[in-house]
């Protein structure tokens, strides 16, 4: 039956779109990958070890990212954004834009002389803005694919055309300002949609100072300043004065399981800041690390064992309290945290170097499908139970955070789930 | 959850002052401000057992109605039977006697039961802090006596705490409601004096006072009644009907005060008879119920900030605190 199988689509290049694409593609499906960003990879590429093995995310994932890239199957579409999809499950037409990179992907070799050569430098998102990229930028060193891409927004030459540097440097000559946004028509027999997350707004939390207080950290934030392909190469710094906090405050449920701000369970962010309490205390020794939490929620295989090892191996502190307010010591740039301490019912306060606040999650879709969106903000699904994967249109699968919040695992077991259940759209 | 003792013994639920941020900010919507609010009512009840029927909606009724009632056919009765109809001269319709002791009378009984439930508040926040490490006798007379005053400038005068509130129109509108009331109180008091104790005091100076009083006084109770009647802020979503009566017999007393002035400068002497004898109710019920009505916040707020604030300035954390948790 291989070859006559219909292609599928897969929305989304984190690691469930990845792992989709690359359980389809391994049955002889065509997969068509479509990313938004200039490389593949999602949030997990931001990671610097996974809970609860404190395996290297990097290690993990590129292997992923780069089989992806090489698989006769995929179609690897990155800096693409779907634009319209007609039909129906079995037979699906799909517009998708591919945004220009204004360089050829076919001559760029990846070997990032432009990049050092570019003058213009912006802030980098891949290290939540706390480094600087050039203006022609790969989105992180392991890239997939590892082709430049020119930041319109920034690039010399369109926002005051003067420069042209890159064009001149260029060894293969793949630099072309003329590029124009391409539009592909596939047919397609079932579309995946893994379109994962953003982090909430911090400031909502109005009373925390994230943005105000140099020291308030994101959970993001600080797995970038942990990653040794972080901002710091690895140390953890102050913002303030770049010195080593002696001192860590991890405050829980930031914009989740707030009736005001977000009701839902974000269910991955107590395990990343009792993983994030433990790379502190595995750089800096001496710290002490502090879990502020609402309900400390360990409820994957392993997960029990690992807050556990916190506790026991690595001395890290838990309290069941909701902190009131972070106030900033203007002078030391110290922060206060009040905090009402629900087991004792004692309202106290606590001084720290650093705060890392574990944001909730918001899930992302695309709008161009008529998808049912929940009031939790997520994606529909079919029967929550029976059919956690399928969304309320036939054919259309939603896996990962888009269909609820999860984990690594989870995502991952589902990115399997749906490939098998696109697979028989497909016709293998 | 048989904790009603240490809710009763603390003194925590007068330092709130409702400003709702803290069920703004909850998490859960547990609305922590308005279970504050219910304790403060429970309080009321608790340290006066007469506070029980103003705070039932049967019982407050009936009781309003006769203390009206008492009001009403003591003027009544008491009244001269021949006032004067061709110019206003209030002393012609009811005797200036009569108004003092009537007045002394109710200042008196007003003055005995405040002081009652004032030692009854005290008793029982004394007995809670005999649960913590600081008990409330341990405190240094000169301590006592130096925090009275504080609490009396700070928080009574100018109501510092209060003004930390995001809301700084409510802390104004509650300031105008204070000082309103205790300017219209203290011009009554200077009236008192030049007509029965030969003050040597020209009558403009009442005048001006009470004029200004009742402006300031009847914005306070406006603002407030607006407020309550919008709902949309925190501290005025749910209001119990001790709240109503409270701000509306603030109101009432302002406006026929007013008129009642209107209406001597206008020389209308039927018409001031009446809106006096309406003044009249109105007073006699805000003050007679005001030991035992949400008015009595007034003198409770006071005495735990005063208490408070002696016990926790020591060097053991806790204080007060330590006792009083657990609700």
């Amino acid at each position: 039956m291989v070859g006559v199988a219909k292609p599928v689509l897969v929305i989304g290049g984190g690691i469930a779109g990845i792992q989709a694409s690359l359980d389809l593609a391994d049955q002889g499906i065509k997969v068509y990958l479509v990313e938004k960003l200039p490389s593949i990879g999602g949030k997990m590429a931001y990671l610097d070890k996974t809970f609860p093995t404190l395996d290297c995310a990097s290690c993990i994932l590129t292997p992923k990212m780069v089989s992806v890239a090489r698989h006769p199957n995929i179609e690897l579409l990155t800096y693409s954004e779907v634009v319209e999809v007609k039909g129906s499950a079995g037979d699906f037409h799909v517009k998708v834009v591919k945004k220009p990179r204004y360089v050829d992907e076919d001559k760029c070799i990846g070997c990032g002389e432009c990049i050092s050569k570019c003058p213009s430098k912006v802030p980098d998102e891949f290290n939540m803005g706390m480094s600087q990229r050039k203006a022609i930028y790969f989105l992180f060193p392991q890239a997939v694919p590892l082709k430049a891409t020119i930041d319109k927004e920034h690039c010399l030459y369109f926002t005051k055309n003067i420069c042209r540097v890159c064009e001149r440097i260029c060894p293969t000559k793949a630099i072309n300002f003329e590029q124009k946004p391409e539009t592909l028509e596939l047919n397609v027999a079932s579309i995946i949609i893994a379109t994962g997350y953003e982090l909430m707004d911090p400031h909502l939390a109005t009373t925390y100072g994230y943005g105000k207080y140099s020291n308030v950290y994101l959970s993001l934030e600080f797995e970038r300043l942990v990653s040794s392909t972080g901002p710091t190469g690895g140390e953890i710094v102050r913002r303030s004065d770049n010195k080593h906090p002696r001192s860590i405050a991890f405050i829980q449920c930031v914009c989740s399981r707030d009736v005001k701000i977000n009701p839902n369970c974000s269910a991955f962010c107590c395990m990343a800041s009792v993983k994030h309490a433990i790379l502190a205390k595995e750089h800096l020794p001496e710290v002490d690390c502090t879990i502020f939490y609402m309900d400390l929620r360990a409820f994957g295989k392993g997960y029990q064992e690992f807050y556990n090892r916190a506790m026991k191996e690595f001395g890290i502190k838990f309290i069941k309290a909701k902190p009131a307010k972070i106030e900033e010591d203007p002078e030391t740039k110290d922060l206060i945290i009040t905090y009402d301490d629900t087991l004792t019912s004692i309202k106290r306060t606590m001084r720290v170097d650093m705060v890392v606040l574990a944001v909730g999650v918001k899930p992302v879709y695309p709008e161009v499908l008529p998808l049912k969106i929940g009031e939790d903000g997520y994606v529909c699904l079919k029967d929550p139970i029976m059919e956690s994967i399928a969304s309320t249109i036939d054919g259309v699968y939603v896996v990962g955070v888009a269909a609820g919040a999860k984990d690594i695992p989870d995502s991952v077991v589902q990115a399997g789930s749906a490939a098998a259940k696109a697979s028989i759209l497909a016709g293998v | 959850m048989g904790l009603e003792d240490r809710i009763l013994y603390s003194a925590d639920p007068w330092l709130c002052y409702y400003c709702g941020e803290c069920s703004d900010y909850c998490p859960r919507d547990a609305d922590p401000g308005s279970f504050m609010m219910a304790l403060r009512r429970l309080l009321i009840q608790k340290y006066s057992i007469v506070s029980k029927t103003f705070f039932n909606k049967m019982a407050a009724a009936i009781t309003w109605i006769v203390l009206t009632l008492i009001a009403a056919l003591g003027i009544y009765f008491f009244r001269e039977h021949s006032p004067n109809l061709e110019t206003v001269d209030l002393s012609s319709f009811l005797s200036l006697h009569f108004i003092h002791d009537a007045g002394l009378a109710v200042g008196v009984i007003v003055g005995i039961f405040a002081l009652l439930n004032l030692i009854s508040m005290y008793r029982c926040i004394a007995k809670g802090t005999s649960y913590s490490y600081s008990k409330v006798e341990s405190r240094s007379p000169v301590l006592w006596i130096k925090n009275f005053f504080k609490t009396i400038i700070y928080e009574v005068a100018a109501q510092l705490k209060y003004s930390k509130c995001l809301k700084k129109s409510r802390y104004v509108a509650h300031l105008a409601l204070f000082w309103g009331f205790l300017g219209l109180f203290v011009a009554t008091l200077i009236v008192f004096g030049i007509d029965f104790y030969e003050l040597q005091i020209s009558r403009v100076v009442p005048f001006v006072i009470g004029v200004i009083s009742g402006v300031v006084m009847l914005y306070g109770s406006i603002y407030f009644i607006i407020a309550r009647l919008k709902k949309k802020e925190t501290y005025v979503m749910y209001s119990y009907h001790t709240d109503w009566v409270f701000l509306i017999l603030l109101f009432l007393a302002g406006v026929t005060g007013f008129l009642l002035a209107i209406f001597v400068k206008a020389n209308l002497p039927m018409e001031s008879y009446i809106m006096y004898a309406v003044h009249l109710i109105v007073v006699f019920d805000l003050l007679i119920s005001a030991p035992f009505t949400k008015f009595a916040h007034a003198i409770y707020r006071p005495l735990a900030l005063w208490i408070d604030s002696t016990v926790r300035e020591s060097p053991i954390i806790g204080g007060i605190m330590g006792g009083g948790r657990g609700g």
